[in-house]
């Protein structure tokens, strides 16, 4: 059992770790809870923001459905289970994992792997050396890596933009959205079989990668 | 008796960039030197051409360089400037100018014509965070802006935290809006 805060009027979790591991949870109560208990919740003083911080004691924190998160970390994984307002969340070396968002979705690292699940607004997904997974991104999406693959679905709401060094890419495109696509590589293979139309442009470019986009 | 020779530290306050040629070693590897000198210089062509006398190379560091202004606006004018160049130059032509940016302000100290210190590994560290194409500006820089720019935002990213860095830094994506 945690200690629990109640939550300001339209604040946000801000998490500051340095090698712990973060686990966020959304789910139905109104209230925030932290374990181990001994970790304190502090409030901004516009009341914007409820932000803790932890060296090493890894954290396993309970918020609201819906409710807005970021999450800063250089070594550990960050984990947000559910479904969440917006999430920024950054790592150096540690995977970060993002369940759902109603809104947009700002996700980094430089060597650690990044998986979004159902994502309702834009996102953005920028890693060096990891993979991109990203379920499904209904608006807006900007992918990044250098090495890792990128694997993306996309609802067609928001133009795509995707490129890597050296990894795979693959867009899945849902079905109903007719993309313009510039796909574009130096040494892969390129592959288009979504239909084509105008609805919204996909540009997937890679040097050594391939380049795939498939009907969902 | 014993004599100490003080080191006189000489710092300059302004903005310090770095910029990174994403992929660069692929790159050669697939297209060979020649193409590998020609994407260079191209990207140094680019470069000086949008600096002007707004700021100044400090050092090439082979696929990027790092950069200084006295004034932050000047930084992020430039930077921006410069994304606008390389994301035409890729659109156009079969070489892929990926370039991260990565601003801090702060003080840096003078090593000859060099630039050393703690608030220039903090741009170092901003740029691995950037993404190809991106400008990452620190709250230390944004916090110095005399005045508004115009036409372009900035939207927060989210508090980072990196190695060696005690303190959580705020960035932040500069933009045209």
């Amino acid at each position: 059992m945690g200690t629990r805060y109640p939550i300001p009027q339209g604040a946000r979790l801000k998490v500051l770790t340095v090698s712990a591991r973060v686990r966020v949870i959304a789910e139905d109560r109104s209230d925030v809870e932290i374990d181990p208990p001994d970790r304190y919740i502090e409030n901004s003083d516009d009341g914007h923001v409820m932000e803790t911080k932890s060296k090493s004691t890894n954290l396993e924190i309970r918020v609201p459905t819906g409710m807005n998160v970021s999450v800063g970390s250089v070594s550990g994984h960050v984990e947000l289970v559910g479904r969440f307002g917006s999430v920024k969340a950054s790592s150096v070396s540690g995977h970060v994992t993002i369940g759902d968002t109603n809104g947009d979705a700002d996700i980094r690292s430089i060597s650690g792997h990044i998986e979004v699940g159902d994502c309702g607004g834009c996102c953005r997904a920028n890693t060096k050396s990891g993979h991109i997974i990203a379920s499904h991104v209904a608006h807006e999406l900007k992918g990044n890596t250098m090495s890792g693959n990128v694997e993306v679905g996309v609802g067609g709401q928001g133009d795509v933009e995707v490129k890597s060094i050296s990894g795979r890419i693959t867009v899945r495109v849902d079905q109903g959205r007719k993309p313009h696509i510039r796909a574009k590589t130096l040494s892969g293979r390129v592959r288009r079989e979504a239909e084509q139309g105008d609805d919204f442009e996909i540009k997937a470019s890679s040097i050594s990668g391939s380049v795939e986009v498939l009907p969902r | 008796m014993t004599s100490a020779t003080a080191t006189r530290v000489r710092t300059v306050e302004g903005a310090i960039a770095f910029t990174d040629l994403s992929g660069f070693t692929e790159f050669c590897a697939i297209k060979g030197d020649e193409a590998a000198v020609e994407l260079i210089t191209m990207n140094e062509q680019i470069l000086r051409a949008e600096i002007g006398r707004r700021g100044r190379i400090v050092k090439n560091l082979g696929d990027g360089f790092l950069l200084f202004f006295g004034d932050p606006c000047d930084a992020v004018q430039a930077a921006l400037a410069l994304q606008d160049t390389f994301e035409e130059a890729s659109v156009s032509g079969d070489f892929p100018l990926w370039v991260r940016i990565g601003i801090h302000f702060g003080a840096p100290v003078r090593h000859g014509r060099d630039l050393v210190g703690h608030d220039v590994n903090v741009a170092a560290r901003i740029v691995d965070l950037a993404a190809p194409g991106e400008v990452l500006v620190s709250e230390a820089c944004t916090g110095k802006m005399s005045r508004a720019i115009p036409g372009v935002s900035f939207e927060e990213v989210g508090p980072v935290i990196m190695k060696g860095i005690p303190e959580a830094i705020t960035l932040y994506r500069a933009m045209r809006a």
